[in-house]
């Protein structure tokens, strides 16, 4: 489980997240909407300790990211897919996935072959292995990003706004990725400006405004007008977003 | 008369002169390398004691000239009682001297790498030590390489000073030659020669490296 308490973020005088509050459990699958600046990727950030908090607690299976002896078992439960893919640009697609698993879980190379070379497989980029992200597709490089990720064999898989980079084609094809994940029961927290494909994938959904948590209920009621819809804020934001 | 064969007899102590010069310049450059990596490490760490020494590290070897360091290594440090040898003061001077601007060459070179690969290592729990080995240094040095080249082509034609401390290098080597033969022509043509051949063959090692390094780049 992953727990947050209480959670501050400050920038400086900025403040980007007051007093977060939330537990998310194996096997569910999370979206964190909002708008811009409402603190959603900082959030990420957090749990997977690229952002110290400011205070309150955060722990992943137990395990306190603030704690710098506890970090990095809480790394190990977590795997990130970026927005902008952030692929090692030097290594090919097979190097870039096994790069963790065999420094960090101290896999051997051969083994974390294998593996990488099944999970490029059940995304149909087997024929991509030997190339450099330079040669990759917006859309195969974030597939390349999930294959990654899932490589660390992950409790958790945090996606942050990862199709925002992409054109419309590639982040159907991502998305396609993403349900079937949904299939086999892997935890996900994913921020996400896809309101439809959240709607479509979640368990619960969690609003995010101005750095507080507006609502956090489960899809259904998040979408029904008795639920978040009576939220004006929430029923503003899905609006302006149904009209993009 | 310009006459080559006059130069034959003192052929092996020319190649004598360019062994000790090929390995004070092999020397200096790794030990100068190490070190570059280790201030442009301290130069570009959030700790500001580290940061603050490796900058004035930097401008401190960067502005004083060369045969001064060489000289107060070797003619000044003995009065406080530490000796070292010619050999030694010579590529601990260079080192340290070279190590600065290897410094410089390569923090280009790491920070013009995207903050976000980093970011993506570190969340994976790749410790420090490989997120460095692994993705900073060869990122960066698909960057740097070529002025690194430059950076230790310059080492080898500096260590042509190191004549001024009773070195015996090429160029120590060359003034004895020149001054017991009465042909500096012929023995400068000779010198010339040997040292177009080490750098030559440093700047075709490091084009060879670049290659490989930007694979990746020209692949896309």
């Amino acid at each position: 489980m992953i727990e947050i308490k209480n959670l501050y973020k400050d920038f400086g005088e900025l403040n980007v997240l007051k007093g977060i509050n939330l537990s998310i459990h194996e096997g569910e699958v999370v979206s964190i909407i909002g708008g811009s600046g409402s603190g959603k990727s900082t959030m990420i950030r957090c749990i997977n300790g690229l952002e110290k908090i400011t205070s309150g607690t955060l722990t992943v299976d137990g395990f306190d990211v603030t704690k710098p002896s506890e970090l990095l078992e809480a790394r190990k439960k977590c795997a990130t897919v970026f927005q902008q893919f952030d692929l090692y640009p030097h290594l090919n697609v097979v190097d870039n996935i096994t790069l963790a698993p065999i420094n960090v879980l101290g896999l051997s190379k051969a083994e974390a072959q294998i593996k990488a070379m099944e999970l490029l497989d059940s995304m149909a980029m087997s024929d991509r292995a030997t190339f450099y992200p330079s040669q990759l597709s917006g859309g195969q490089k974030q597939r390349a990003g999930i294959c990654r990720a899932l490589a660390m064999n992950p409790r958790y898989l945090l996606l942050d706004e990862i199709t925002s980079s992409l054109d419309p084609e590639m982040t159907a094809e991502v998305l396609e990725i993403l349900k079937l994940l949904v299939k086999r029961g892997i935890t996900m927290i994913c921020v996400t400006h896809e309101i439809d494909f959240a709607r479509e994938i979640s368990d619960r959904i969690v609003f995010l405004d101005e750095g507080t948590i507006l609502k956090d209920m489960d899809k259904q009621s998040f979408f029904n007008d008795d639920g978040g819809l009576m939220e004006p804020r929430i029923a503003k934001f899905l609006t302006k977003m149904a009209t993009i | 008369m310009f006459d080559l064969s006059s130069m034959m007899q003192y052929l092996p102590a020319f190649l004598e002169g360019f062994i000790m010069t090929a390995k004070v310049s092999i020397i200096s450059i790794g030990f100068s390398f190490i070190l570059g990596m280790i201030i442009a490490l301290m130069r570009i760490s959030t700790h500001k004691i580290l940061k603050y020494f490796a900058l004035a590290y930097v401008d401190m070897f960067r502005n004083i000239p060369f045969i001064v360091l060489i000289f107060f290594s070797y003619y000044g440090l003995p009065e406080i009682g530490i000796y070292i040898d010619a050999f030694w003061t010579g590529v601990l001077t260079l080192s340290l001297a070279v190590g600065a601007y290897t410094a410089e060459t390569l923090r280009a070179g790491i920070e013009s790498i995207d903050k976000g690969i980093i970011e993506a290592a570190k969340s994976f729990g790749l410790s420090p030590f490989k997120i460095f080995i692994k993705i900073i240094m060869p990122i960066a040095l698909t960057v740097s390489v070529r002025p690194l080249g430059s950076v230790f082509i310059n080492l080898i034609l500096t260590t042509s000073i190191l004549s001024a401390i009773t070195l015996n290098e090429l160029t120590g080597v060359s003034k004895v030659i020149a001054s017991t033969t009465f042909r500096p022509f012929e023995v400068y043509v000779f010198l010339v020669f040997f040292y177009g051949l080490l750098t030559f063959l440093l700047s075709g090692l490091f084009n060879l490296w670049h290659l490989r390094l930007n694979k990746y780049n020209e692949a896309g």
